[in-house]
């Protein structure tokens, strides 16, 4: 009888022997798969929101506002941005905000916001194709925002409430009237939460306006809020962004701030991390103890299997072979309650807020490539486990082995 | 079953010495034994409570090296060979029967027996059938260790030794927690056995068996040497 078939069906006959380590096992890596989905899920999230093309050569540029030396964004500055190496296009942001009250959203305040070429919306509906660039007058909603459902007021005409200035800290409510031509997904959040995109004119007008400075010096006099400063390659972006930021400007590069999770999909994420190690450790720790145990329990069974003329490889072939067949046992029942664990996290966590965007679509299950990654590190972490014990025992002398007899 | 034809060779001991240490004492068991189980015949192999004989049956098993002298099988010193080398005779050429069966409690009265043959799992399971069939066991070849009675462990365990066609069968106390039936059973199956050809070394405390064995031998001062009677009256023989 070969030992493989031996090892099955010893592990077979005592199974029960098995049961502990197995569910050690299982639940260690359900935690795992768990985090692992969960956390790789929302990072997958994250990267699709790091479009391709256009926005992974993109570095921002903040107006710092309140600090002493800081620069404007003015069109002078947008001016010598262009003129960096390996600058592909400076495309300069402005954002006011205005309030809207009406049919699907009893109050909702939003920001209007210059759309760019570079940094387009995921639109999700819109009246027409090739919405951007953007006409004067019209505007794109998130479809949702601040808990209130827009989608109804796509293509409507609907009348907002800007602010103008009127003195030192004082202003008035102003109406204005815009036509709401796409929605977009509000998970896309690169301008902030509750941003809508709309022409330069309009929102150049509206935050002059407010701002009390007459439309056609805002730019000069005040300056944007932000600079979108595209790279002619990805391989450029880190030059673009040293340059940028040894003429005094506050930038970083877009992919760094898209591919920061927020705070508790960090946490789970490295949770994961932390589990695997304890995973390995855990299962490391139940084959050397199992396999020990079980081991001193059957040295008498060695001695015979010995005796009968099973070489010491083969015994030792049959006792890492059980433990094999254990620890993929484990695995496998850990990654099926792992990914009912992933789909629960992520419904519990789907209704908040900050996190529903990155967990919405669907539930979250672990890639083939990291189910069979778990399977193997578990198989491989428990038979390492298993090795020291077992060489041991199968080079056990089998008069020794079968001493009682 | 038809054993394998020519069956092969049983391993010869000559001038093997081995002593064990115990606590500040070196004890020497055997001091020049020879031992040559013959094909086709019984041998006892009597003695006293210490005197060496289960040591003797260990080495000539291919179980535990001696100190000096050799173990040959067909002109071979099998200590001068590999471990895995010695694992194949053992697996080829020697069946054990031991004193509580041994048998691997986790599986059935088959598979215990086709426990040796390796290859062909079909022709191991027919194989072990036909010598349960023989052995009077045909019936209970699904049952595990644990379900038999201790007659009926050693007769599984007599199938296992003769599984792979072994020429030597060494057994020690084979009867020793037998019944006077089972005892009685289980030596007309050693009967059997050396009938068709094998080498059959019983060691044994029991007068029974001695009566049984075409030879008698005895270990006494670390050798071995013939025991006076040791021709049975045929109405001996079970």
């Amino acid at each position: 009888m070969t030992f493989y078939r031996l090892a099955a069906a010893n592990v077979r006959s005592m199974w029960r022997r098995f049961v502990g380590l197995v569910a050690l096992l299982a639940i260690a890596v359900a935690v795992c798969v768990t985090a692992f989905a969960v956390s790789g899920r929302a990072q997958e999230a994250a990267d699709r929101r790091v479009q391709e093309g256009t926005a992974n050569r993109s570095v921002t540029v903040e107006r710092l506002t309140g600090r002493h030396g800081a620069k404007p964004l003015t069109g002078t500055a947008v001016r010598r941005l262009a003129d960096i190496r390996h600058v592909a296009s400076v495309q300069p942001r402005a954002q006011v905000s205005f309030g809207y009250k009406g049919p699907g959203a009893p109050g909702a305040l939003l920001y209007a916001t210059t759309a760019r070429p570079a940094l387009k919306p995921p639109v999700t509906r819109s009246v027409r194709s090739g919405l951007f660039p953007l006409r004067p007058g019209e505007i794109v909603l998130p479809e949702r925002a601040q808990g209130n459902d827009l989608s109804a007021l796509l293509g409507k005409k609907i009348t907002v409430q800007t602010t103008h200035a009127e003195g030192a800290g004082q202003g008035r409510g102003a109406a204005a009237h815009i036509r709401v031509v796409g929605l977009f997904q509000p998970s896309w959040q690169l301008d902030g939460p509750d941003a809508a995109y709309a022409d330069d004119t309009t929102v150049v007008r509206w935050a002059a306006a407010k701002a009390g400075v007459p439309a056609d010096q805002y730019v000069r006099t005040v300056g944007y809020d932000r600079i979108t400063v595209v790279a002619d390659s990805a391989d450029h972006v880190g030059k673009v962004l040293h340059s940028v930021q040894a003429k005094g400007y506050s930038a970083a590069s877009l992919q760094q701030e898209m591919t920061a999770l927020p705070g508790v999909l960090k946490l789970i994420r490295a949770t994961g991390r932390i589990l695997l190690v304890v995973l390995g450790l855990l299962a490391l720790i139940g084959a050397l103890v199992v396999t020990g145990a079980l081991a001193r329990q059957r040295v008498r069974e060695i001695g015979i299997l010995k005796a009968v003329g099973f070489r010491t490889r083969s015994v030792l072939a049959m006792l890492i072979t059980e433990m094999a067949v254990v620890g993929a046992c484990g695995a496998a029942l850990g990654a099926a309650l792992g990914a009912a664990g992933a789909a629960a996290t992520a419904a519990g966590l789907r209704d908040r807020p900050d996190l529903g965007p990155y967990l919405a679509d669907r539930i979250p299950l672990p890639g083939a490539t990291a189910l069979c990654g778990v399977l193997l590190l578990t198989i491989a972490v428990t038979v390492l486990g298993a090795y020291l014990p077992a060489h041991r025992a199968a080079r056990l002398p089998p008069a020794d082995a079968v001493r009682e007899w | 079953m038809t054993p394998v034809n020519p069956l092969p060779q049983p391993p010869e001991a000559r001038a093997v010495h081995k002593s064990f240490a115990l606590r500040d004492h070196r004890v020497d068991v055997l001091r020049g034994a020879d031992l040559c189980p013959a094909p086709g015949r019984i041998t006892a192999l009597v003695g006293h409570s210490g005197s060496g004989k289960t040591t003797l049956l260990q080495i000539l098993g291919l179980l535990l090296p001696p100190d000096s002298g050799s173990v040959r099988i067909e002109e071979r010193d099998v200590w001068q060979l590999s471990d895995n080398e010695r694992a194949d005779l053992r697996r080829r050429r020697i069946g054990f029967v031991f004193q509580t069966a041994n048998l691997l409690p986790q599986h059935s009265a088959l598979r215990n027996v086709a426990l040796p043959r390796p290859g062909d799992a079909h022709h191991a399971r027919r194989a072990a059938r036909e010598l349960l069939d023989r052995v009077g066991l045909a019936g209970r070849a699904d049952h595990r260790p644990g379900e038999l009675s201790a007659g009926e462990q050693q007769r599984v365990a007599l199938a296992r030794a003769l599984v792979n066609g072994a020429g030597t069968v060494l057994a020690d106390e084979p009867t020793g927690n037998l019944d006077a039936d089972n005892e009685r059973r289980m030596l007309r199956l050693f009967r059997e056995t050396a009938d068709e050809g094998r080498a059959v070394l019983l060691v044994t405390h029991s007068p029974a068996v001695a009566d049984v064995a075409d030879t008698v031998l005895s270990v006494t001062d670390g050798r071995v040497i013939p025991e006076p009677h040791n021709s049975p009256s045929p109405e001996a023989r079970p």
